[in-house]
């Protein structure tokens, strides 16, 4: 064989034995992978892998950013909330979960958003017009279908499901999480909005029509919270506070009345920190508590879900 | 059919073992020609009638012009194939201007717009086709008699769309010899199929989404993300369209067919000029040897009229481009700089080497932000962020890591995708980066679009 033969078989035994031999592992291990490679997946897989948690979390970045399961003071907790969340990844997690006890639902815009779940590499419309073979592989691959799993970012949650009673879920996809590790930010001085951190009042209210989009959502709930109670957990729906900027889009009359319809509905105590006119600096950029704001709502909300009777 | 697709690159591999089982030196070229064919009108059929009647035409006048070599001949067939590119890519944009100019004088003109579709790759290959007829009416190159042969450096799918530009005296003797198998010549085509696809869909495509986005709205962009948007530009363009060539040089010597190199790390050139040396090297040839030269050069000229060809000669390389303002002035400004680099040319010959890199490499980075501005108030926007607007603390790590490694990493990449010097990387070495490619385009890949150069 010539030199250059040998340099092709070799080139195309690396190429294409690497991709066979990762397909096949793909079929072997799909479950693992899948939970490597989509932070849905992940957030289960390490509830899953560790021992039985007292309550669990679930909702989107707001209360992955805001939400320290250890300062709630409700025992061991877990947090399932994931950045990128929507209704159909609450009800993922709703069929999901297992046996809990108590689950905190968060009750906001972006988990009643309509996406499609961020579990999964969906192909985008569009992206294989006039590639059939590339759609059939894509739709038959195992590699394809978890391939993120082998992002270098994500092997470090491979150690993390080996390791998993060492984690409560809140370690991950902290929106400024690089940056805090090296640049821990201090609380901010001169804030006095202590009355400002309470929920807001909860009245019996009648119920109320909803337009076609609150009935998206208040259905999306309803499912979310049966299949969650019928695993045995108790259902507590809370909303994390939110910059004045963002208050102004979610904290309008309309929302308000949605959500409070839909904690009717859904027969759930609920805990609305959206209205909360509390300071801007506890934020990162309005939207995202920073690490003295992610304490500071802990301790708030772990006080207001112990009052409850 | 985009050659990041799956399926051509499977098509791709089957033409390939099909083209070397082929024991016929013309069977060899009609799989060539019909596989150009089947790419090309994959996504848009009625091109393929375009493509085929530029074939016939320019054939029959290539021998024609060879006969009777008639100035008024080529300039026949020169302004044929102009304006079949006039009316496809400008005539849409020349009527617009009309209306403009009408309203301006306060004349409400019913121009109609012509609904023309822009064939693929129309400005590659009639710039292909006009260098072939004026290289046979200089008597450069004999008209070439065969018409499979013609056909297919013609439509050769490799170089079709988006370059290489491929010249006729390079191309058309390599098609006329049967060539013997050489594996050694398969595994450097592969090996640059697989960077190419890696810079196009792991590097240029994973940027892109940033760009794009930033691009969609550059209001919303704070200062650092701007400057993201404007450096990111200028990675993704170089590792789409670098990719791209990348991929049609190593197609080519699949099929044993040398392409000319499109580009040789332009971000490192000391000078403009320099700059056009070593990017979309196969268009600077052709704007020097048939519109600059043609104008008069600077040879023999006065310095005034040197630097007025340059200019024009630029600006027109801009709108080869696109049907816009901002490709005009982009290439109107890069003509500007390089005068100026002329004249300045004593007192920068004192500057250390990276000063002048340095100088030239943002000069090109921000003249690419008029090339890709989607529109002239948009262009604006993202110039007034740049200085303007305040710190974004949300930055893309990912998109910021990948633009600035890349960028500062070319000269050893540009080391490990040469084309031209085969062997000068060690087999294991050539095997890990492979393999590391292979992972990083599963890991990271995100096939989003076209090839950009694809709409030039």
């Amino acid at each position: 064989m010539s030199r250059g033969a040998l340099r092709l078989m070799q080139l195309m035994a690396v190429v294409l034995g690497l991709l066979a031999a990762l397909e096949v592992l793909c079929r072997v291990q799909p479950e693992g992978l899948a939970a490597v490679a989509h932070r849905v997946r992940f957030k289960l897989a390490l509830l899953h892998a560790r021992s039985p948690v007292d309550f669990v979390a679930l909702g989107s970045s707001r209360s992955n950013d805001g939400l320290n399961p250890a300062l709630l003071g409700l025992g061991s907790g877990f947090s399932a909330a994931t950045p990128s969340s929507s209704l159909p990844t609450l009800e993922f997690f709703a069929a999901n979960l297992g046996p809990q006890r108590r689950v905190l639902v968060e009750l906001s815009g972006p988990m009643s958003a309509s996406t499609p779940m961020d579990a999964d590499d969906a192909a985008a419309p569009g992206a294989f017009d006039g590639d059939p073979l590339g759609a059939w592989l894509h739709a038959h691959s195992a590699l394809l279908a978890v391939r993120r799993a082998f992002a270098l970012e994500n092997l470090p949650r491979v150690f993390a499901i080996v390791f998993a009673s060492r984690f409560d879920g809140s370690e991950w996809f902290r929106s400024r999480q690089l940056t805090e590790t090296f640049r821990p930010p201090v609380a901010p001085e001169g804030v006095h909005d202590a009355a400002a951190w309470a929920p807001a009042p909860v009245r019996e209210t009648p119920p109320a029509t909803l337009d076609a989009e609150g009935e998206r959502v208040a259905e999306g709930f309803g499912r979310a919270v049966t299949a969650l109670r019928a695993q045995g957990a108790v259902v507590t729906l809370v909303a994390p506070p939110l910059g004045a900027g963002w208050r102004e889009t979610e904290c309008t009359p309309e929302l308000k009345a949605q959500r409070a319809e839909v904690a009717r509905r859904v027969r759930a105590p609920f805990l609305d920190f959206t209205c909360a006119e509390v300071d801007e600096r506890w934020f990162v950029d309005g939207q995202h508590l920073s690490s003295p704001g992610r304490a500071q709502y802990s301790k708030v909300l772990g006080e207001a879900l112990r009052a409850l009777p | 059919m985009l050659f990041h697709s799956a399926t051509f690159l499977i098509s791709v591999s089957g033409l390939i073992a099909l083209y070397w089982l082929t024991p016929w030196h013309r069977a060899r070229l009609a799989l060539l020609f019909g596989a150009s064919l089947v790419f090309y009108g994959w996504r848009h059929w009625p091109s393929v009638f375009l493509l085929l009647a530029s074939i016939t035409v320019n054939y029959t006048l290539g021998r024609l012009l060879e006969r009777h070599r008639v100035k008024g001949l080529l300039a026949l067939g020169v302004t044929l194939n102009l304006s079949l590119l006039l009316y496809f890519k400008y005539a849409r944009f020349l009527i617009d201007q009309l209306i403009l100019g009408g309203a301006q004088l306060g004349l409400e003109l019913h121009v109609p717009r012509p609904d023309a579709w822009a064939p693929l790759g129309i400005s590659f290959f009639t710039f292909q086709v006009v260098a072939y007829l004026v290289d046979v009416y200089r008597k450069e190159l004999p008209a070439e008699r065969s018409v499979l042969v013609f056909a297919v450096f013609k439509s050769f799918f490799a170089q079709l769309v988006a370059g290489p530009i491929v010249r006729g005296k390079d191309f058309l003797p390599q098609l006329h010899r049967r060539l013997p198998f050489d594996a050694e010549k398969l595994s450097r085509g592969a090996w640059l199929v697989l960077t190419g696809l890696f810079l196009k869909v792991g590097v240029a495509d994973v940027i892109g989404d940033y760009v794009d986005f930033g691009w969609s709205d550059p209001a919303s962009l704070g200062i650092n993300n701007a400057w993201l948007v404007v450096y990111g530009y200028a990675a993704q363009l170089l590792a789409d369209f670098w990719g791209y060539s990348t991929m049609a040089v190593g197609l080519g010597l699949c099929f044993g067919l040398v392409l000319p190199v499109n580009f040789e790390n332009p971000y490192g050139s000391d000078s403009l000029r320099e700059f056009w040396r070593r990017w979309h090297i196969t268009l600077s040839v052709w704007l020097r040897d048939y519109l600059y030269i043609s104008l008069g050069g600077n040879r023999g000229v006065s310095k005034t009229r040197a630097a007025f060809n340059r200019l024009l000669t630029m600006a027109l390389g801009g709108l080869w481009h696109g049907p816009g303002w901002n490709f005009i002035l982009w290439g109107f400004l890069h003509g500007v700089w390089m005068d100026l680099e002329l004249v300045t040319e004593k007192s920068r010959a004192r500057w250390p080497k990276w000063l002048g890199v340095l100088i030239t490499f943002h000069v090109v980075v921000f003249l690419w932000i008029p090339f890709r501005a989607p529109s002239m108030g948009a262009l604006g926007v993202l110039i007034s962020r740049l200085f303007t607007a305040p710190w974004d603390i949300n930055t893309p790590t990912q998109t910021a890591v990948m633009t600035f490694g890349f960028l500062a990493l070319q000269k050893p990449l540009f080391g490990l995708v040469r084309a031209d010097r085969p062997g000068s990387l060690r087999p294991w070495v050539v095997l890990v980066l492979a393999a590391l490619m292979v992972w990083l385009l599963l890991a990271y890949g995100n096939a989003r679009a076209d090839f950009i150069y694809y709409v030039f």
